[in-house]
């Protein structure tokens, strides 16, 4: 059970504050709802490059990570499709430096050319470390527009391409700031080593005075259904063959979002999953296969991948897949293994909830998603899920017609 | 009215709660390392062997380590992984270049079945062929994945020039040598040299119930003694561009043998360490990374081994610009050892390492990371107190000299793209 209270400044911007007395830290957690789906199909890529920006020098501190590291905290960022999750760890007594940083940054930026000109440069050698230089790096570049042909995950947090990093301007810059990094646009979480009314002092002084331009409007288009099978063919220098199939699953706050991700586990998870002990285990067809879902605020991917053994027909393979899925849907399931699924997702939740991070992030989490309470719900909602949901769902998840298929074949 | 333009008033950071494990002598000469925290009902369990790679080739100890879940006298592969899987625990078998790690995460309640597992696979494994050949597969595949990355297989090919190829640190193990390790083998490894005499750790919600069980499980197991290793002649040499037409970066590794943890310098030598390229605000970094963009990250490591210890700089960088970065990172090195780090970039370094400290122990799964470290290389808390009081009363001329000493000498360089 993690303990919080929850507070809304004028401005819009919210709090959550939950108390962990076990160290003498505190993190301090804000996440702004906006991602790489909020990007401009011709100008992508942009929300995490401004990640990189965000640590360039605000309007009044001309550097975020020395002051911050001359009073012992440590602090890091991430860009998904739907967020951009900014994280400081600071020892307590020194609490309020992470406050004056952090609210610097969200009343503006130094815009400075020169940073602009270096992270562009970062950011592209990370598009080639991550995405270009590693074996299978292009994968989701080139599944997510088979899988999406209208909602924006088509493209990946890294951009579409590094053109439209090159081509990022100053103005792009400003634009964006002005519009996604508003007050109302995020959730502040302060955890650790504080007490309630220390926090919200804390954050109504550094916070409070930020002005707000109001929240953001944006209607995202929807991804139609796909009617069709879809179909890409990789060939490349890669160490082994690999197949992906993605079929497009319920967003997060979906109805049946839970009975879609048991399922994947069901699928895909661990050693003793359906898969594994089919492909890998009897057959010997495959080194690995695994299942899991994106987990997106809106509608997401069902993800199936592995990996194929030398001389291995990729067609027989696929097929096998397939026939794997079909007899899972046309039975039920035993009770055990919809109770392993429950027991899984017990322990994950439990180790995840150790590190005090996890839960700042969690709760912002919540919040974004419209119920902070569902750091402590999700739990019983996944237990109440049954054998009926779960294959009810897969059969309107699981079908060929939703499904996109990569063969990423060996080619040296 | 506000003044954002001035940082709030900045306190001493607190040193860390070290924590003080409770050491419990079991049977047979055997102690249990114990740390709790109950906040949340979980446990994590670790027994490390310790191995003897001089004796055995690398292929035949991972096998006979990952073939521990393949099958018992009572349980089949498919088994095994549901019993876990069924009870949402973690069972994790690491080989490491100096153990073998059985390492299980899972929830109080249900200890005492996982421990019984443990207990099987360790008395009761029968290594079934087909399974055999599955497992080399797989680790063929990973192999091949592993030569297949510039920045692995960099890694890999600097401790090769670091240590000699024929040095058990220093050896890559090929597809080749996985594919010619025979059943027989990795059988007859498991009868008599696997299972040696364990160090043992426990941390989380453990209580008497949990000591008794473990205790009691492990009482009837017979452990064999650690096999004397002889010594391992380290051969350096001097390093290698190797060229990789289709890669669209450079990985790139600099470094070479260092003093070990039980050297006087030791802790002067990792607060050097950190100014040059061990966080973000350190040299390299700032360098490399913020000022001319050359990548997306550098680092500067010191890796302990119980035979040897090493120190490594590594990068992957655009292709046309790896000796630019080369150059630049040798110069970093020569600053560092002539000129003396200013009073406000040292005030910088330490109170960094002491925030960081504080948060390694944060709870007790980290913290009995730390403790695993320290236990296996035969040191206790003395070691962090030692480290804590030098970052304390360490100079700027401290960390030029250390840099002098360590860091600024003929360097072994691996590129691979």
């Amino acid at each position: 059970m993690v303990q919080y209270t929850e507070h809304t400044l004028k401005n819009g911007l919210k709090l959550i504050v939950h108390q962990d007395r076990n160290a003498p830290i505190v993190c301090l957690n804000l996440l702004y709802k906006v991602g790489s789906r909020n990007e401009d199909p011709h100008k992508t890529g942009f929300a995490h490059l401004f990640e990189h920006l965000m640590f360039g020098g605000s309007k009044h501190i001309q550097n975020f990570d020395e002051p911050l590291q001359q009073v012992g905290g440590e602090n890091n960022a991430f860009t998904s499709p739907d967020i951009t999750n900014y994280y400081i760890t600071i020892p307590s007594n020194n609490v309020e430096t992470a406050f004056w940083l952090e609210s610097d940054r969200m009343l503006g930026l130094s815009f400075d050319p020169k940073v602009l000109e270096v992270q562009r440069k970062v950011v592209i050698e990370e598009f080639k470390q991550r995405y270009l230089n590693q074996p299978y790096g292009d994968l989701w570049l080139k599944l997510r527009p088979l899988a999406y042909k209208v909602h924006p995950y088509q493209w990946a947090t890294i951009g579409k391409e590094i053109k439209h990093i090159e081509d990022a301007t100053m103005d792009d810059v400003k634009a964006f700031f002005g519009r996604f990094y508003d007050p109302s646009n995020a959730v502040l979480v302060v955890a650790g080593d504080i007490s309630e009314e220390r926090a919200l002092e804390l954050t109504e002084k550094w916070f409070g005075p930020i002005p707000s331009n109001g929240p953001v409007e944006q209607q995202l288009p929807a991804e139609p259904r796909q009617e069709e099978s879809r179909f890409l063919e990789i060939k490349n220098d890669v160490p082994a063959s690999a197949i992906y199939k993605a079929y497009h699953m319920p967003g997060r706050m979906g109805k049946d979002y839970h009975s879609a991700d048991l399922m994947s586990d069901l699928l895909g998870r661990g050693k003793s999953s359906i898969l594994h002990q089919r492909l890998v285990n009897d057959l010997h067809w495959m080194s690995s296969v695994s299942a899991y879902v994106t987990g997106s605020v809106d509608p997401g991917l069902l993800t199936i991948t592995g990996k194929v053994n030398e001389g291995q027909d990729m067609e027989k393979v696929n097929q096998e897949i397939e026939a794997i899925l079909d007899r899972t849907l046309n039975k039920s399931l035993d009770a055990d293994s919809v109770q392993k699924l429950k027991n899984q997702a017990e322990a994950t939740m439990v180790f995840s909830e150790t590190e005090l991070l996890n839960r700042a992030m969690g709760l912002a989490y919540a919040n974004f998603l419209g119920e902070t309470n569902l750091i402590n719900d999700e739990l019983d909602i996944v237990k109440s899920v049954t054998g009926e949901d779960m294959i009810n769902m897969a059969r309107e998840v699981i079908r060929p017609s939703n499904c996109s298929t990569i063969y990423y074949l060996q080619d040296n | 009215m506000l003044d954002r333009s001035v940082a709030p008033a900045a306190e001493k950071i607190s040193k860390p709660n070290l924590p003080s494990p409770e050491i419990i002598p079991i049977s047979e000469g055997m102690e249990l390392v114990v740390l709790t925290q109950h906040d949340q009902p979980a446990i994590m369990l670790d027994l490390a062997f310790p191995v003897s790679r001089s004796t055995e080739n690398n292929s035949t100890i991972y096998l006979a380590a990952k073939m521990l879940m393949e099958g018992t006298r009572e349980k089949s592969s498919a088994e095994i992984a549901s019993f876990l899987d069924f009870h949402g625990s973690h069972l994790e078998i690491r080989p490491s270049l100096d153990h073998v790690h059985i390492r299980l995460y899972c929830l109080k309640k249900y200890f005492n079945s996982q421990l019984n597992l443990i207990v099987e696979l360790l008395n009761e494994s029968i290594y079934p062929e087909r399974q055999f050949e599955k497992a080399k597969n797989i680790r063929t595949q990973q192999i091949k994945q592993q030569h297949a990355k510039t920045n692995a297989f960099a890694s890999l090919k600097f401790r090769e020039k670091v240590f000699g190829a024929q040095h058990p640190y220093g050896r890559i193990s090929s597809v080749e040598e996985v594919v010619s390790t025979t059943h027989e083998e990795v059988l007859k490894f498991y009868q008599n040299g696997l299972l040696t005499q364990p160090s043992i750790f426990l941390a989380g919600d453990v209580s008497q119930n949990e000591i008794e069980l473990l205790n009691g499980a492990l009482k009837p197991l017979q452990f064999y003694n650690t096999a004397n290793t002889s010594s391992n002649k380290t051969i350096s040499s001097s390093g290698e561009h190797i060229i990789w037409e289709n890669a669209v970066q450079c990985s790139l590794r600099m470094g070479g043998q260092i003093i070990d943890k039980n050297h006087p310098d030791i802790h002067l030598l990792h607060i050097t360490n950190e100014l040059l390229g061990g966080f973000f605000g350190s040299r390299l970094m700032k360098n490399i990374r913020e000022e001319k963009g050359l990548t997306y990250g550098i680092h500067s490591s010191i890796v302990h081994l119980k035979d040897g210890s090493y120190w490594t700089i590594g990068t992957d960088v655009l292709k046309e610009k790896a000796d630019l970065a080369v150059n630049e990172i040798k110069k970093e090195i020569q600053t560092l050892a002539t000129t003396s780090p200013s009073e406000e970039e040292l005030a910088t370094l330490k109170s960094y390492l002491q925030g960081k400290w504080l948060m390694s122990f944060d709870n007790c799964f980290n913290s009995m990371q730390h403790i695993v470290q320290n236990n296996l290389a035969g040191l206790d808390q003395q070691y962090w107190i030692g480290f804590l009081n030098q970052l304390e009363s360490c100079t700027a001329k401290d960390i030029r000299q250390t840099a002098a000493k360590y860091f600024n000498k003929d360097l072994i360089e691996v590129i691979v793209g």
